[in-house]
């Protein structure tokens, strides 16, 4: 059976695997958009062989919550090898990087599809806005993911659309997002880019990118007729977003100023992009100014037209204050040459003395706050080899020599030149942020029973956290800042700083001894008046940083209130002699 | 002075012996004493919230200040400090292959006739093990595919049509 299944998938594969060289070019969407990137016979692309997948996603808390699927008016039953259906949501949150070949799915609209990938960037981005919000396509869109029209469109939800391109490559048909084009390409160490640059790198991601920022992703403002980075690919472009409400909170514009905590590691970071190869021949250097100190980094490479993350990871004051960073680079282009770190110090704003007459009769429970979560990033650096390709260079002089007979001879008198090239390699990290938090009862509190305790005695609270990445160390840094807010102050107004210890990547928290516990305890103290029921503590870790940004993380955890501090004591009448 | 008898040694001995043990055990206990003394008093006087006591808080510890080594530790700016760091290392091959041996022959006299090789100089290069599959090998429901291994054969392709996909141009959608 096995041998049976075997031969029949030899068959299938046989007949769906082209094997016909074609001629450089063909079918290219040159016209403006250049070349194929020094294409061969088995690497093209066919105007029209474009898609778009379309994932739903919440927008609460920024998670994709439907199985993506691929629109497209072409037939595309050849495609060999594909990337399984993840959106770039998916990516960012941690989705391996894994190749499919064939069970491949896909949908062919009854009225076509407008042009996705254009040679002139997002050309015909109109009527991509006019398909993607019409009413009629948004109910079939939402019967294909299985969902009802009328909660796809309730506002609770947007749609992240992704152009899909379909081509041969290396002789086998491809489908792939422009988000998984830039990921292959890092794969390979820039060998999709050198065949395919101009559809795979240039033409496919631009034909969508937003205009304001949105699900995490910045506004994209830069070039729209050269080919982009890797790195610039999965950042910022190859998406567009249906939505169907207007956002509530305007999303602030990107600013140059970095906000850091007092006596912490930090890693900041630029991009360092380029037309042409910086390889060890002549390095790169990039230099950091901090306040009158300067990091240098040296031995930096980046193949053709892609670019680089370079960082430095210091530490920060003890001190709040504004600390500037110029950077400054010798050759290449600099994603900012100028940074603002507002170091600021959490140790303010600690909870009041509780009181025994404290009250609040109009306390209502607030809901748990939400921040920027991120729990995992990634990151690469280039490097390169020398791969020699030594070419006998001949050159003959005729030798006299008057004893000869023949009056001299020939004497080749040439050499070896290496006429080789510099092959860069892509070296991956990522770097994934885990946490748990537990809050109970302080173990002063006789009368606590597991998570049940009486109001206004005290809570503790353990934090543990865990920084995962094959990364060296020097790229990366466990999370060093917890803070903690509670109910009575309806999460804001009042935070604790947790104390902080660490192990390599490893850390934990805990609250600092409170200055009004008799016992000198690390605890919080619940108010008096608290009512009967959850105690939920919000904390926020973060300051879990890579070259690719800081990682943080919303954790909470309770104990039950049930009656309070009074219940435990009585006072009664006591016998006298 | 008199020497003292074996049995007079023997009962100082025991004497010196139990002195010390009770010595020792009065101590323990006195202090165990205390602290629980301590905690009741302390027990007692917990209605009373003072502000002014004197508490030390354990200092925060940064990852920097850990023991961790020099290489992996954060720079620390200072006034006029530098440091330099490298990304990658680089590194360039220097070898040169031999000097190709050229076979000797008449044309090698011919001042009319400039000699050439009949096939180009080739450097030797190391080849690649031929154990290794080739991309399109298909083993046990899987193809090799140079960068990611082996890969699930996902079973055939399938298409679909959305039949009610087409714009009846009411707009209900925002797209920036």
């Amino acid at each position: 059976m096995k041998r049976m299944i075997s031969l029949i998938l030899c068959i299938v594969l046989a007949v769906i695997i082209p094997c016909t060289a074609f001629a450089e070019g063909e079918g290219n969407i040159d016209g403006g958009g250049g070349s194929m990137g020094g294409g061969t016979g088995s690497n093209f692309w066919h105007e029209g062989e474009d898609g778009v997948r379309i994932t739903v996603v919440r927008i609460s808390d920024n998670k994709p919550v439907s199985i993506p699927i691929d629109l497209t008016n072409s037939s595309e039953g050849n495609v060999v090898k594909h990337f399984d259906k993840k959106s770039k949501l998916h990516y960012k949150n941690g989705s391996a990087f894994t190749m499919m070949v064939l069970g491949y799915t896909y949908t062919k609209p009854s009225k076509a599809l407008p042009k996705i990938i254009s040679s002139g960037g997002n050309a015909n981005i109109a009527a991509i806005k006019s398909y993607f919000t019409d009413r009629q396509i948004l109910k079939s869109i939402a019967n294909l993911i299985g969902a009802t029209y009328d909660t796809l469109i309730d506002g609770k939800y947007k749609l992240l659309i992704e152009p899909v391109a379909y081509f041969t490559f290396n002789g086998n048909k491809m489908a792939m997002t422009a988000t998984e084009a830039a990921l292959y390409d890092q794969k390979l160490s820039g060998r999709l880019r050198s065949k395919m640059v101009s559809l795979t790198h240039q033409n496919l991601p631009l034909s969508m990118f937003l205009e304001k920022s949105d699900l995490g992703y910045p506004a994209y403002s830069g070039s729209t007729t050269k080919a982009q980075s890797d790195a610039t690919i999965i950042n910022s472009l190859g998406l567009g977003i249906v939505k169907f409400k207007e956002d509530s909170t305007p999303v602030p514009p990107v600013s140059s100023t970095r906000t850091y905590r007092v006596n912490t590691d930090v890693i900041t970071s630029i991009t360092l992009d380029t037309d042409s190869q910086i390889n060890p021949n002549s390095p790169a250097r990039v230099t950091f100014n901090i306040g009158s100190s300067s990091y240098t980094v040296t031995n930096i490479v980046i193949p053709e037209g892609d670019s680089q993350v370079v960082w430095v990871k210091w530490h920060t004051p003890n001190t709040a204050q504004k600390v500037n960073i110029s950077i400054s680079a010798s050759k290449g282009s600099l994603s900012t040459r100028s940074i603002t770190a507002d170091v600021v110090s959490l140790d303010k704003n600690e909870p009041p003395d509780p009181q025994a007459n404290d009250r609040n009769d109009s306390f209502s429970m607030p809901s748990l706050p939400s921040n920027t979560q991120i729990t995992n990033n990634s990151w690469g650096v280039w490097s390169a080899v020398w791969v020699p390709k030594w070419v006998w260079h001949e050159d003959w002089h005729w030798i006299k020599d008057s004893s000869s007979k023949t009056g001299g001879h020939w004497k080749d008198s040439g050499q070896w030149v290496d006429e080789g090239s510099w092959k860069y390699t892509y070296t991956g990290y990522k770097a994934y942020l885990s946490a748990k938090m537990s809050l109970l009862p302080d173990d002063k509190v006789w009368s606590a029973k597991g998570k049940q305790m009486p109001s206004a005695y005290g809570v503790k609270i353990s934090v543990t956290s865990d920084m995962t990445s094959p990364a060296p160390s020097s790229q990366i840094t466990g999370a060093q800042t917890a803070v903690s807010y509670f109910p009575e102050f309806q999460y804001k107004t009042y935070w604790r700083h947790l104390a902080y210890s660490a192990g390599g990547e490893s850390s934990s928290f805990k609250f600092k001894n409170n200055i009004y516990s008799t016992y000198n305890r690390p605890v919080h103290f619940t108010p008096l008046w608290f009512p009967d029921g959850k105690y939920t503590v919000y904390t926020y870790l973060q300051d879990a940083w890579t070259p690719a940004g800081m990682l943080s993380m919303n954790l909470n955890d309770y104990v039950t209130i049930k009656g309070s501090v009074y219940d435990n004591w009585h006072i009664g009448p006591k016998l006298t002699d | 002075m008199n020497r003292m008898s074996p049995k007079t040694k023997r009962y100082l001995t025991l004497a010196v012996t139990a002195f010390v043990s009770v010595g020792a055990a009065a101590l323990i206990i006195m202090n165990r004493v205390g602290v629980e003394a301590g905690q009741a008093a302390e027990s007692a006087s917990s209605t009373q919230v003072s502000s002014e006591e004197e508490v030390s808080v354990p200092p925060i510890i940064v990852a920097s200040q850990e023991s961790k080594s020099g290489s992996t530790s954060a720079f620390v700016p200072s006034s006029g400090s530098s440091k330099s760091t490298e990304l990658t290392k680089l590194e360039k091959p220097t070898s040169t292959p031999p000097k190709p041996s050229t076979a000797s022959g008449t044309n090698f006299t011919d001042k009319t006739k400039k000699p050439s090789y009949s096939s180009k100089p080739t450097a030797k290069s190391k080849t690649a093990s031929s154990n290794k599959p080739k991309a399109g090998d298909i083993k046990d429901g899987k193809m090799y595919d140079p960068d990611f291994g082996w890969v699930t054969i996902g079973g055939t392709n399938k298409q679909t049509t959305a039949s009610d996909m087409y714009e009846d141009g009411v707009k209900v959608g925002i797209m920036d």
